[in-house]
């Protein structure tokens, strides 16, 4: 399947979950996301695996545990008010350290709000969204084709780190069709995020004991101390994550008069600013996160070391410049460095001329 | 070359078809392209609206403040969209459904009457690939060959539906060659 095809979105991240060995996929209609669970609807028996659409959003990620349990590779996607619903899925398996990817095409809120593509959801992705101390791996694609590969990675990095990773993307990346390559597996457990390390061995799954001793899954620690104990544990592992996986793309971000800094789509729109500006003598870099969390405080707050200017777009209201202003303060105090915001909520979408423009009031 | 289009009319004319048999056709000539829907709401008279951008190099934003190329159905689209459009762009319009000029509309207008020309091919089939016929004809980057092939492939799922496009393309770019 190497020949490059044109392709939505939506249905390209359901392909690419297939590929990364994904047999179980669990969801629940809501728009802009249907096109995952229709296109699995048809594609998941051709393969041999199992489509089931849930009675709810709660249902479905909890399929996802028990399917996680088991040790098999499982999916769930869905928008906003619907991902809402699987945060004390998602926060349940954190804290029994499941794998599981979960797809959010973000829609414009708060509540129903609107089918728009939207970045609002930022908060509840990196800062936890269900109850408890826990982190999950976040990964925001900017194109179609980074759809295909951070969905393939996400079912390494979930199975490297038993810990649910979040696909980020919005309603405009799921519906629009772009031109796709579809790598080969192998080649992409090499080149992606997983760098060619080898996964651990499912040595914790629930798949019958006979011959050997029993095993136990679960999240209510209740001995004195013991949860205590397994949240220092899992504080490891996400220091362990923060220092292995934090990635983020870089252009001409080093001699810059002024860095756009947005992720997914605000970031491909500020790709066109950036060559608005060049063209008006205005030397713009773009720094994209690619993982949200872990987020690449160390890199931003190095490159605020020689930028005293940065633009943020997000297509949400102040929610992502937090992280940045978090970055930038590791080095510099915040008086020093001028951080102008483009904030489009409830589903607006930034123009590259309107991010020229507020790039240009930020600018001495 | 970086060319902004927007198609845009009411559901049911095939708006979205038409869309992604552009985006298609660019693509397998060796540009760039995308194509984007709106979705959701969509509803058989209800506005309906797409954009394709088509370049010989990357593409990275999928919106854009001001359209090279409007592709008016009706006269709803041209009201909404006409005033946009750069004013060294283009507006091709249905002169049956969307004849009126709108304030504010600077970029050269091509009318075409494009519902009469579909009722000609096959009376009641539709006008979409007559629009498009036409459009191709004016743009003149993507081969006529090319465009059939997608075109073929795009009505694989309902047969029948072929050959009344394939007439509609070559009758739309005919009205342009002979305007021209």
């Amino acid at each position: 399947m190497n020949r490059p095809v044109f392709m939505k979105g939506n249905e390209a991240m359901a392909e690419a979950a297939l590929l990364a060995g994904c047999r179980y996929y669990f969801g629940y209609p809501i728009t802009p996301q249907n096109e995952v669970p229709a296109y699995m609807s048809r594609r998941m028996p051709e393969v041999g695996g199992v489509f089931l659409q849930a009675e709810s959003e709660v249902a479905a990620i909890n399929m996802v545990f028990g399917a996680a349990v088991a040790g098999a590779r499982a999916m769930t996607s869905s928008s906003s008010p619907g991902i809402s619903l699987k945060q004390e899925g998602i926060s349940y398996m954190a804290g029994c350290e499941l794998p599981g990817v979960i797809v959010n095409i973000v829609r414009g809120g708060p509540g129903l709000g609107n089918i728009s593509p939207s970045q609002a959801d930022y908060w509840q992705s990196t800062r936890g969204g269900g109850h408890g101390d826990y982190r999950t791996l976040v990964l925001a694609p900017h194109t179609v084709n980074e759809m295909v590969e951070l969905t393939m990675d996400a079912f390494d990095l979930a199975d490297l780190y038993r810990n649910p990773v979040l696909v980020l993307a919005d309603g405009l990346l799921g519906q629009m069709m772009e031109m796709v390559r579809f790598p080969d597996p192998i080649e992409q457990r090499k080149t992606g995020l997983l760098r060619g390390r080898d996964l651990p061995p499912q040595d914790w799954t629930l798949t019958g004991c006979q011959g050997r001793s029993p095993r136990l899954i679960r999240s209510l620690l209740m001995k004195p101390g013991a949860l205590e104990e397994h949240n220092f544990h899992l504080e490891k592992k996400y220091a362990l994550i923060e220092r292995e996986e934090t990635k983020a793309e870089e252009i001409d971000c080093e001699d810059a008069d002024i860095i756009l800094t947005a992720y997914g789509t605000s970031a491909r729109i500020a790709k066109s600013a950036q060559i608005m500006l060049g063209e008006q003598g205005i030397k713009a870099g773009i720094f994209r996160p690619i993982t949200l969390w872990p987020f690449p405080y160390n890199r931003l707050a190095e490159l605020a070391r020689r930028v005293d200017r940065f633009l943020v777009i997000e297509m949400s209201l102040g929610q992502f410049i937090e992280d940045v202003q978090l970055a930038v303060a590791r080095e510099k105090s915040l008086k020093q460095v001028k951080i102008g915001l483009l904030a489009r909520p409830g589903g607006g979408v930034p123009t590259p001329e309107e991010i020229a423009a507020r790039a240009r009031e930020v600018l001495p | 070359m970086l060319k902004q289009i927007v198609i845009a009319g009411s559901g049911g004319q095939g708006i979205q078809f038409a869309g992604q048999f552009l985006a298609r056709s660019a693509v397998r000539q060796g540009l760039e392209a995308i194509y984007v829907p709106n979705y959701g709401a969509e509803r058989r008279g209800g506005p309906s609206y797409c954009s394709v951008v088509v370049a010989d190099g990357p593409i990275y934003a999928p919106v854009f403040a001001q359209p090279d190329v409007l592709i008016a159905f009706d006269q709803r689209a041209r009201n909404q969209y006409g005033a946009l459009v750069k004013p060294a762009g283009l507006i091709l319009t249905n002169s049956d459904l969307g004849a009126q000029k709108v304030e504010g509309e600077q970029a050269r207008v091509v009318s075409i009457p494009a519902s009469s020309l579909g009722d000609e091919v096959r009376p009641g089939t539709g006008f979409n690939l007559i629009m498009l016929g036409a459009f191709l004809a004016l743009f003149s980057g993507i081969e006529t060959k090319i465009a059939e092939e997608v075109l073929k492939e795009q009505c694989a799922k309902k047969p029948g539906t072929l050959e009344v496009n394939l007439q509609g393309l070559a009758k739309g770019a005919e009205i342009i060659r002979q305007g021209e």
